[in-house]
């Protein structure tokens, strides 16, 4: 009899063992987990980085505000028109190929002059923005369906040459959807708002409304010096991926967010201090610094939806382990605290002792 | 086409680098077409002081200014005036 008591004590050791071993190999386990799986959430960036990205950002603020580039682009423009002058060889080229004169984006051929869309003389220096310019313009006013009409099907090609021609003009082309800011002024005249703004920062910085041309320009309109400056941070930021190799989308990121965001406010720096005190806004800038913020977000939220399964995945393992330790154990006596356990080693001797005497009275 | 003018009116294009051709279209552009022809009649004493000098202007623009102004040809004085005027507005 003490032999069978022996053997329940010890199978039931040799279980305890056995689950303690899968305890074991399932803790294990965890220590092995696919971090790989989940993209490193830290900021990638080493030293190199952060000096390239600003020195990328810096030139592309150098490239937005240089008055030389400013000359050549316009320079393009007044070939584009059709007005004579000395022309480099590629000035000339880039001015046929944007060719345009009596275009009605500028001017219905039956007007002398320019016109808003009221049909009245245009605010002098304004005359795109408040005729024929803006893409997101839905009416008859559509720089597209203005050329359609005067040239046919090729006006629309004429159309896109002609506002991607004014975009290297001094002034640029008023951005998209600025057609909706047009009101009736005190004057019963239609103007925009957009002038009425750029003409009130001008007054409130220099007390007069000489710097309005400058501060629209530089606020309120797509130039391709602009672009020219953006373009050329990404195509340096792209060699420089290629020369460190690097392939992390979120250090790309990352270092395109700091190039892209130290070119607008440096560009704005600099065109608060020429304009007393009124920034540059960079609209195509401003642009490229939204979408790589919110390419920063998306990995971002990527990677807490990954951290987010992997957490659900490790606690559907717990759970899995819970219910496998359970199940070992079904066949085990469960008490409620220590001395139960202890209670029943006496009872079993107890029970022991009870059979025997049993089988001796049964003999006897 | 070769027209004399000022050359101080010519050094402050160069400066302003700005285009005599383009800022003489867009001051055309600009102008209210019922009463320039009037205005421009009655501009007889204009007169820029200093060197003159020569320039070019291009035979479409001047074709455009005596059609737009009503004349029978082009004349240096009235060429001044609209590099003056040119001069003196934004370009875009």
């Amino acid at each position: 009899m003490e032999n069978a008591y022996e053997l329940a004590l010890q199978d039931s050791v040799s279980k305890l063992d056995s689950l303690s071993l899968q305890c074991k190999g399932k803790m294990e386990s965890w220590g092995y987990i696919d971090t790989n799986a989940i993209e490193k959430s830290a900021s990638s960036l080493d030293a190199w980085d952060y000096c390239f990205s600003i020195a990328v950002g810096m030139a592309g603020a150098r490239i937005t505000t240089s008055e030389q580039l400013k000359v050549y682009l316009n320079d393009i423009h007044h070939a584009a028109s059709g007005a004579t002058g000395d022309y480099t060889k590629l000035q000339e080229f880039l001015g046929a190929l944007l060719h345009h004169q009596g275009d009605a984006i500028d001017k219905l051929a039956t007007e002398k002059h320019f016109i808003n869309r009221a049909y009245e003389a245009a605010d002098i220096g304004y005359h795109r923005l408040l005729w024929g310019h803006d893409i997101l313009d839905f009416s008859a006013n559509n720089p597209f369906k203005l050329m359609f009409d005067q040239q046919g099907v090729s006006g629309i090609l004429q159309a896109a040459r002609h506002l991607i021609a004014d975009t290297t003009s001094k002034q640029g082309l008023p951005f998209p959807g600025s057609s909706y800011l047009d009101h009736v002024n005190e004057n019963g005249k239609v103007s925009n708002y957009l002038i009425e703004l750029a003409k009130n920062l001008s007054k409130e910085s220099t007390g007069n409304m000489r710097n309005a041309q400058s501060i629209y320009s530089h606020m309120f309109t797509v130039r391709a010096q602009d672009i020219m400056g953006g373009g050329a941070i990404a195509g340096f930021a792209a060699m420089y991926f290629k020369i460190r190799g690097i392939q992390d989308s979120v250090r790309k990121v990352q270092f395109r967010l700091i190039a892209y965001s130290v070119a607008f406010f440096g560009e704005a720096l600099l065109g608060a201090a020429k304009q007393g005190g009124v920034p540059y806004i960079n609209i195509s800038l401003a642009a490229v610094v939204f979408k790589n913020l919110t390419q920063l977000y998306y990995f971002s939220i990527k990677e807490t939806r990954q951290l987010h399964d992997k957490t659900y995945e490790l606690i559907a393992q717990g759970d899995e382990l819970s219910a496998r330790v359970a199940a070992t154990g079904e066949d085990l006596i469960a008490y409620d605290n220590a001395d139960a356990y202890l209670m029943e080693l006496p009872q079993g001797q107890s029970n022991v002792d009870s059979l025997i005497e049993a089988f001796e009275g049964r003999h006897s | 086409m070769k027209v004399i003018v000022s050359k101080k009116l010519n050094d402050l294009y160069k400066k302003q680098h700005k285009n005599f051709d383009y800022a003489v279209a867009s001051a055309l552009d600009n102008f209210d077409p019922d009463s320039f022809v009037t205005c421009f009649k009655i501009v007889k004493g204009f007169e820029l002081d200093g060197e003159k000098c020569e320039i070019n202007i291009g035979d479409e623009l001047a074709e455009r200014i005596v059609s737009d102004l009503e004349m029978d040809s082009l004349d240096g004085k009235t060429a001044e005036i609209l590099l003056w005027i040119g001069a003196v507005l934004p370009e875009v």
